[in-house]
């Protein structure tokens, strides 16, 4: 459990959080949504401590953790930016993912065994020697997220991490987060892309206007269309078809297509 | 455009294998032992087991072969070592030619027997005209000839050939010959398109297909790795991609970039519209007047002075946008520009596009992945898989396509395939 109390920031002028107090559950999949600028990406770094709070604290699991060192925390947090050629440096794939865990003072054995773990539930176990800049964006979506686990977080925080993925890319990416989820790696997700949240997340907070505005399961985000879209979100695909079809709301197409599925038998019965 | 070209000038590989290779020929030249009066020719083996880890053009292989033949020249101890200058040229490029058309690539089960066989020609031929020209220069006897010189030329080229042999293996290796062929360069195969004036055109296909290749040709930056087009035809506006000048198509199309941040260079929104117009030379008053009507255009007009660092991913998008239309190109061509902004955002950005098409008659090329931002519009359609294009022309037809012969079918979206399977008018 991961605890937000009264947590005040600003930069140099800029409000961006008044008192927010919020509980993230960690073992869920939880989506950070909002507008570009409403604070997302600042959250999840006051969370990893790269940055302190001007007031509040955060605990994670029963331990206040706003005034430890982000290097002590990123034992426990895993990060993977938004653009993975920000992270990337290594000359090789297994080098890059044995960076973490050996800096955090990792037994030598262990860390490898951690890292070769991470390279197999990724993938790129065949592209160890591969150099990184080389490799396609999903492969190096996906090794930024390996080098995160070699560290074996408890959470990880994972921002945008589709933008600019194309959509085959993306759909191994949402498998493996699924995945490691199931292995009980709690995941924060900062996403824009509403059909990705509706299908795969837990839960979601909505920042806008200095709080939270919202917090929920989607259903209950999308169920009221006037408020997604004056909180600067767009409702998911599957959601607007259900709509104009006037089917009860359906997050995902697997549901859709059920829903129809189901309507059709019953126009067959009725005729 | 050329094919199949493995070096460019710009590629300076062959440089550094050659370079080295030589150098270590020399030193090795110098300490090998002479067995009456016979010695490896260190530098012959050198060059030609670079010009095989390489296979540069002929033109690059007659300049390793020149560099060599000075080497030798300053370091023979022969009686004619300018002979050197001749012989060693016109081995490398007989030796250059052979690597270079793949001819003499036998196998002896998995052992390559190309080396052995061009390194023993290139040390025969350079050798056979050294001697050659020794004995007209300086007059020596026909037996001296035929009975010493030449066959001492095949005995250093059959030690030298084996030598070779075993020196290509552990450099092959080292240098990672079985990598160029991986390196081969990226063709665009039947790109046959054709987008009118004032067209509003999107480029889809996974990442690695081809597109930004495709737009960046468009706008005549065709990187050095790039190998061309096949049996293409592209013609955008009235200009003829392949065959116009780069140059000429610089200034009729502007790109923007799928990583915008790399197109900003300036401190503030008003310097960055300044600087290409500056570029060109306008005067200053016309570039504030054409300034501050593109940042009208992109809903900028109250940021000008504003820093670039301060703007939002949308807002920087847009500045880059306004940037390029200051240069007033007839087309836009633009790399996924929604990538990294928020769905407002992004909606903005394409209603600008749409603006920009529909009011001021600019061709609009875009490649993008979420296809959700041009349903409703006008758009024309091209796929493109595996550096191939597959279909282009009106979005239904497109769908269908790539639905019907499994393309990219992930990227259709969601109410094409509910009216597919489930027969259920949603479109």
């Amino acid at each position: 459990m991961l605890n937000l109390k009264n947590i005040s920031f600003s930069y140099a002028r800029e409000k961006i959080f008044n008192d927010i107090n919020v509980q993230i559950d960690t073992t869920l999949i939880t989506a950070v949504a909002g507008r570009n600028g409403t604070g997302k990406t600042t959250l999840t770094r006051l969370i990893m401590g790269l940055m302190k709070p001007d007031a509040g604290t955060i605990e994670l699991n029963g331990k206040i953790i706003s005034d430890m060192p982000s290097y002590i925390l990123a034992k426990d947090i895993g990060y993977v930016f938004q653009n993975p050629d920000h992270q990337l440096f290594a000359s090789s794939v297994h080098s890059e993912a044995a960076y973490a865990p050996l800096a955090l003072g990792m037994d030598i054995k262990l860390a490898e065994e951690n890292v070769q773990q991470a390279l197999i539930d990724t993938e790129l176990a065949d592209k160890q020697e591969c150099m990184p800049q080389l490799l396609s964006l999903g492969d190096k979506q996906r090794l930024s997220i390996a080098s995160a686990l070699a560290a074996v977080p408890k959470l990880l925080i994972l921002d945008e991490p589709t933008s600019g993925q194309d959509c085959r890319e993306r759909t191994v990416l949402l498998r493996l987060m699924r995945k490691l989820n199931k292995k009980g790696i709690g995941i924060i997700l900062i996403t824009h892309d509403m059909d990705i949240l509706a299908e795969h997340a837990d839960r979601v907070l909505v920042l806008s206007n200095k709080c939270i505005a919202f917090e929920g399961t989607p259903r209950e985000l999308f169920t009221d269309e006037e408020r997604t879209a004056a909180l600067g979100l767009e409702l998911p695909e599957a959601v607007r078809i259900s709509h104009e079809m006037k089917l009860e709301l359906c997050l995902t197409p697997a549901e859709l297509y059920n829903k129809i599925a189901v309507r059709r038998e019953e126009n067959g019965k009725n005729n | 455009m050329t094919k199949n070209k493995r070096y460019n000038k710009s590629d300076l590989r062959w440089i550094t294998i050659t370079t080295l290779l030589l150098a270590i020929g020399v030193i090795l030249r110098i300490i090998s032992p002479n067995v009456g009066g016979i010695s490896l020719n260190w530098n012959i083996v050198m060059y030609a087991t670079a010009i095989l880890l390489c296979r540069p053009s002929l033109r690059q292989g007659f300049g390793i072969g020149m560099v060599s033949g000075i080497i030798a020249t300053m370091t023979s101890k022969a009686a004619l070592p300018y002979a050197n200058l001749i012989s060693d040229p016109v081995a490398a490029l007989v030796c250059a030619l052979l690597a270079g058309s793949h001819i003499l690539d036998f196998k002896l089960g998995r052992l390559r027997l190309e080396p052995v066989i061009i390194i023993f020609i290139t040390t025969f031929i350079s050798g056979g005209i050294f001697v050659t020209l020794t004995k007209i220069v300086l007059s020596l006897p026909m037996s001296l000839y035929l009975y010493a010189m030449l066959p001492a030329v095949l005995l250093v080229a059959a030690l030298g050939s084996i030598a070779g042999q075993l020196l290509y293996l552990p450099a092959a290796k080292i240098f990672n010959d079985d990598n160029i062929a991986d390196r081969a360069p990226f063709i665009l195969h039947d790109i046959d398109l054709t987008i009118p004036k004032n067209s509003f055109f999107v480029i889809t296909g996974v990442n690695g297909s081809g597109k930004t290749t495709l737009l960046l040709s468009m706008a005549g930056v065709r990187p050095s790795y790039f190998g061309g087009f096949e049996n293409s035809s592209i013609n955008i506006d009235g200009f003829d991609i392949i065959n116009d000048d780069p140059a000429l198509l610089n200034r009729k199309f502007g790109v923007v970039m799928a990583d915008y941040e790399a197109q900003l260079v300036t401190e503030t929104v008003n310097d960055e519209i300044a600087f290409s117009l500056e570029n060109i030379g306008m005067d200053p008053l016309d570039i504030i007047k054409k300034r501050d009507d593109v940042l009208k255009k992109t809903g900028l007009e109250k940021m000008g002075s504003r820093k670039i660092s301060s703007l939002s991913g949308g807002q920087k998008q847009r500045l880059v946008i306004a940037a390029v239309l200051a240069m007033d190109t007839p087309v836009l061509v633009l790399d996924e520009p929604v990538a990294a902004v928020d769905p407002e955002g992004a909606k903005e950005i394409y209603e600008l596009l749409y603006r920009l098409n529909k009011d001021d008659g600019k061709t609009i090329i875009v490649a993008e992945h979420d296809l959700k931002y041009v349903l409703d519009m006008q758009a024309q359609m091209a796929v493109i898989d595996k550096s191939y294009l597959k279909i282009s022309g009106e979005k239904d037809k497109c769908f269908k396509y790539m639905y019907e012969n499994k393309v990219y079918p992930e990227v259709i979206p969601l109410r094409w395939k509910i009216r597919w399977e489930m027969g259920q008018g949603i479109c």
